[in-house]
């Protein structure tokens, strides 16, 4: 009877907790469930933190959880969800760190793309004095794929090697790839480490260029099995159309 | 998977809410209507049958109360005359509660009685005292017995009335027969036979009576036994009290021992107790102490929220950082 009644006390506080959640705590729950690879509970999780972001009035809040979410959307390959979302982002009223997401998330969207020239006038526009190893190596894609390496390994050196080791060999790789250089170990480091770290979508997106590269289909067929578990479809079909 | 964002409208919803909430009333007046009609026992209340065939069925009806011992447990649900049975008699259907099931055996008996004064109506009780083998099922008959109010009552006076007069007439033939000697009764009480064994009796009765004499003697001489063997008794008893007496003291001492024990213990709870309120005042203390602590961390936390709104600490610090970013060094 007593474990009955704990039973539905604890029932009714979860309850409670996720009616009356803040949009920080929402959030909190979402990148939970994105560093644990589901993607899907994490964008409905930020979907109920936008709209308490949105009662309590908070445009900093407002435009971080946006640009999660077109994070995933990008993840996701859904460009055209991804820049709906971006364009919902009132940049102006972001703190730093959120301006600076918001970029390098804008310079994912275009460099996934392949829309590197795009994604490199962001880089130029925009410049942090303490900006993330994400944000200097989405940069620095953005410059090597418009030809402008040596602005590239400039990106890279700010990367700090201590901090990030993973991003630095992922990006790394990604560089050394775009300007057309044996990147098949780069990879292989960087995949490493990917792996390590638990870097899901890291690893898939590796996995499949090294299956172009090579040509071994085994990459691909292993991209397919994380982008699967990961509940991304169009990267999915993309990687099994790559293990045919 | 990943979706575009939908809103729901809930104005749109109004009618529909209003519709859910009207709905959401109506049921719960249905189902308490119910439940009240169930609880007054109008609907869903569980019966059974039960048949009973008696002489007479008057002043009975259908609906008549059927009861146990004032308790109405059912009602008559059908009279008829019986088919199949020599004498006359009325056939009464009686639908029971099955609540009361086990309380009807086959050596329950039913009988018809007016339950609150002569003139009343009358009703069906089942007398239930006697404990039987086994309880009555659907459609078995309930044995009956005559009914019992005035009018029974007196039938039966009348009944009983011919048959003292019929009595009446056999004692004075039999009176009769005494006093005639030619009859054998007669005969018999003026015989001189009949005295002399009556004389004999009283003869053998006197014998025992002396008997009865020499036992009488014999516990005499008991008695003087018994008196010489009681001191010797009463002195050994007297010796057994003494040291019942002897132990009684050692009990006493043994008391009072105790009762010091008791004693101490109380002291000890009393010192118990002086460490129970000190206890209570360090508690008192880390109370005030926590409670300090309380102010100070508020104090604390109105300080660094002072300082964070200096400028150019300020433009350091993210202005709300609750939203975690998906980004993270790896």
């Amino acid at each position: 009877m007593v474990k009955k009644i704990s039973g539905l006390l604890l029932l009714g506080l979860i309850v409670v907790q996720a009616i009356f959640a803040s949009s920080g705590e929402h959030a909190f729950h979402a990148k939970r469930s994105y560093l644990q690879g589901r993607y899907s509970a994490a964008y409905n999780q930020y979907t109920l933190a936008l709209r308490e972001a949105r009662k309590e009035a908070d445009l900093v809040a407002e435009g971080r959880i946006l640009t999660s979410m077109a994070t995933l959307a990008i993840y996701a390959m859904q460009y055209e969800d991804a820049k709906k979302l971006l364009d919902l982002v009132r940049v102006n009223s972001l703190d730093e760190k959120g301006r600076e997401n918001f970029y390098k998330t804008y310079m994912e969207f275009y460099n996934l793309q392949g829309k590197h020239r795009e994604a490199f006038e962001i880089a130029r526009n925009h410049s942090f004095r303490r900006a993330s190893a994400d944000f200097l190596g989405q940069a620095a894609i953005a410059a090597a794929g418009s030809g402008n390496s040596s602005e590239a390994d400039a990106f890279l050196k700010r990367i700090n090697r201590n901090e990030s080791p993973g991003q630095l060999a992922f990006y790394r790789a990604r560089v050394a790839d775009l300007n057309g250089e044996d990147s098949k170990e780069l990879y292989q480091n960087a995949l490493r480490l990917s792996s390590e770290k638990n870097q899901y979508f890291i690893s898939g997106i590796i996995l499949l260029r090294m299956a172009e590269l090579t040509g071994d289909k085994g990459y691909a067929a292993r991209s397919a099995s994380v982008f699967g578990e990961l509940g991304l479809a169009i990267p999915f079909e993309k990687a099994e159309e790559a293990a045919k | 998977m990943l979706k575009i964002l939908r809103y729901v409208d809930w104005s749109e919803l109004s009618g529909l809410l209003v519709g859910a909430a009207l709905a959401v009333v109506l049921c719960s007046a249905t189902l308490i209507s119910v439940l009240y009609l169930q609880r007054e026992g109008i609907i869903g209340k569980k019966e059974y049958t039960l048949y009973s065939n008696i002489g007479s069925a008057q002043g009975l009806s259908k609906g008549t109360k059927v009861q146990i011992n004032g308790v109405n447990v059912g009602r008559v649900e059908d009279i008829s005359l019986a088919d199949g049975v020599s004498i006359s008699f009325v056939k009464l259907k009686l639908a029971i509660d099955t609540e009361y099931k086990n309380w009807i055996t086959d050596k329950s008996v039913l009988f018809v009685t007016r339950d609150q004064n002569i003139i009343s109506e009358r009703v069906i009780n089942i007398d239930i005292s006697q404990k039987g083998d086994k309880v009555l099922d659907d459609g078995n008959y309930l044995t009956s017995i005559r009914a019992q109010d005035i009018e029974s009552v007196l039938t039966a006076a009348t009944e009983i009335l011919d048959e003292i007069r019929v009595l009446v007439k056999v004692a004075d033939t039999l009176l009769g027969k005494l006093g005639d000697t030619n009859s054998t009764i007669g005969a018999l009480l003026n015989s001189r036979a009949l005295y002399d064994n009556l004389g004999s009796t009283v003869v053998e009765v006197n014998n025992l009576l002396g008997d009865a004499t020499d036992l009488m003697t014999n516990v005499g001489y008991m008695f003087d036994k018994m008196n010489d063997a009681m001191p010797k008794a009463m002195a050994f008893a007297d010796t057994l009290s003494s040291g019942v007496m002897g132990l009684m003291e050692n009990l006493d001492n043994l008391t009072g021992r105790a009762n010091t024990l008791i004693n101490s213990l109380d002291t000890t709870m009393g010192r118990v107790g002086g460490m129970v309120e000190n206890l209570n005042s360090v508690v008192g203390a880390t109370g005030n102490i926590i409670s300090e602590g309380s102010q100070v961390i508020n104090k604390t936390d109105g300080f660094v929220d002072g300082v964070s709104r200096i400028w150019f600490v300020r433009n350091k610090i993210p202005r709300k950082d609750t939203i975690p970013l998906l980004e993270d060094a790896w």
